[in-house]
């Protein structure tokens, strides 16, 4: 089911009517069960995207702009025709197919190469913590405060242990998160970080756009998620091109970094076969020395974009955001279609 | 013109163009609609104007501009910060 003429005749046999019937009564169950059903039975990539969708289902609002999007996004990864694309788009939406087609993207996902890899840098397991200082020191230099752009389901800790570890000197470490973590959760970073450095959470209360900055300005890193939405610090946005759709961007990471004299690292991470995150780093992105801060956040929001559509096309299967990108992105009005 | 005189009208200058309202020492950033990142920026632009670079624990606490410009004086003519601490 690799081609764009298998994939279009499975949607005029009904395939995914038939593929629903099957997989209808791991959906009818509680999440949990469904999901170490689901692992047994699809193995993690597919498992792991059935289940995610299955929590984000209920009482969704989708409007045009999601509509294109995902149209555009099954246009890119499943080479099908813009037609057949809005067509498995809108089923998508509708929820009730939402699990076929993420089904049908995994398998495409898995069965091809679809993009070269344009990626500067690839690590995984041992030789990562390794090179991950290396890269550190070599592009960045040991004082420059970083931020840490983490898009996917990045494993915050792992990318701690790395700045903690390896890339001295030993530099604190603040998360931003839309919400406070748990006591575990803080247990969980603090024991990550090692005995040298400390792991502080900024939340939305905290004034996270200044609160950074200071800490940037001392020489800690600072972790943000790639998709920050605007009025989380940034309230600006910029037009972007994103899957050739104009979308607006919070240009929050870019000027967050130029403010703060720091380097930005972009971080992907998705997982592989075994189910073992990977840490992928792209180039660094100097805002050491920034004169011009707009200009700047034009090219560096616009360079985060489309390192996320790389990646999503990339990995399209693993990319879980798509109920939330009314929510996110906007149409270059700032408004969105539907209202 | 001495250097706290400079950046108050660099500062107001500044705010003038983004809120278009005349500013002047007692204005609140908030009132004028510059808040949180809005203020890192200013501050960012006076450094970048100036040639300083500020203690990030200064850029805490800034509330007007009079705050900013104290800020600025610190660092461009610690001298006369000093004095005005001690006279004060």
């Amino acid at each position: 089911m690799n081609s764009q003429s298998t994939n279009s005749e499975l949607l005029k046999r009904g395939w995914f009517d038939n593929i629903g019937v099957k997989l209808q009564p791991l959906f009818d169950s509680q999440v949990h069960h469904v999901s170490k059903l689901a692992v047994s039975h699809l193995g993690f990539h597919r498992a792991r995207s059935l289940t995610g969708i299955l929590g984000r289902l209920q009482n969704r609002v989708v409007p045009q702009q999601t509509y294109r999007i995902v149209r555009r996004t099954i246009e890119a990864c499943l080479n099908e025709s813009e037609l057949n694309a809005g067509r498995i788009a809108r089923r998508v939406l509708s929820a009730k197919y939402d699990r076929h087609c993420e089904y049908l993207l995994v398998s495409r996902a898995s069965d091809a190469d679809l993009l070269k890899n344009l990626q500067e840098f690839r690590y995984s397991g041992p030789q990562f913590f390794r090179d991950y200082g290396e890269i550190v020191r070599d592009y960045i230099g040991c004082d420059a405060p970083i931020v840490l752009a983490n898009a996917h389901f990045g494993p915050y800790q792992t990318a701690m242990v790395c700045l903690s570890k390896f890339a001295p000197p030993a530099r604190d470490v603040w998360i931003v998160k839309r919400t406070p973590p748990s006591a575990e959760q803080l247990a969980g970073y603090a024991r990550s970080a090692g005995e040298d450095n400390s792991v502080n959470v900024i939340t939305v209360g905290d004034d996270p756009a200044m609160q950074a900055i200071r800490s940037l300005r001392r020489g800690s890193t600072v972790v943000f998620f790639f998709d920050t939405p605007p009025g989380w610090g940034a309230h600006d946005l910029l037009p972007v091109r994103f899957f050739d759709y104009p979308c607006l961007f919070s240009t929050g990471i870019a000027k967050v970094a130029a403010l703060g004299r720091a380097v930005i690292l972009p971080v992907f991470t998705h997982y592989d076969e075994s189910g073992t995150p990977v840490l992928t780093l792209e180039r660094p992105i100097d805002c050491t020395n920034v004169d011009d801060v707009d200009a700047h956040c034009k090219v560096v929001t616009q360079t985060l974009a489309t390192h996320l559509e790389k990646w999503i096309r990339k990995h399209p299967a693993q990319w879980s955001m798509w109920p939330h990108l009314p929510t996110m992105w906007y149409t270059p009005t700032g408004e969105n279609e539907n209202e | 013109m001495n250097k706290r005189q400079e950046v108050n009208e660099f500062v107001c200058e500044k705010i003038r163009q983004r809120s278009g309202v005349q500013a002047n020492d007692t204005t609140k950033l908030c009132d004028v609609g510059i808040a949180s990142l809005d203020v890192a920026e200013l501050l960012f632009d006076v450094e970048l104007r100036f040639d300083v670079q500020i203690d990030p624990d200064d850029m805490e606490d800034i509330y007007t501009v009079a705050d900013i410009v104290q800020t600025f004086v610190k660092v461009l003519e610690p001298t006369c910060y000093l004095r005005a601490v001690t006279s004060h």
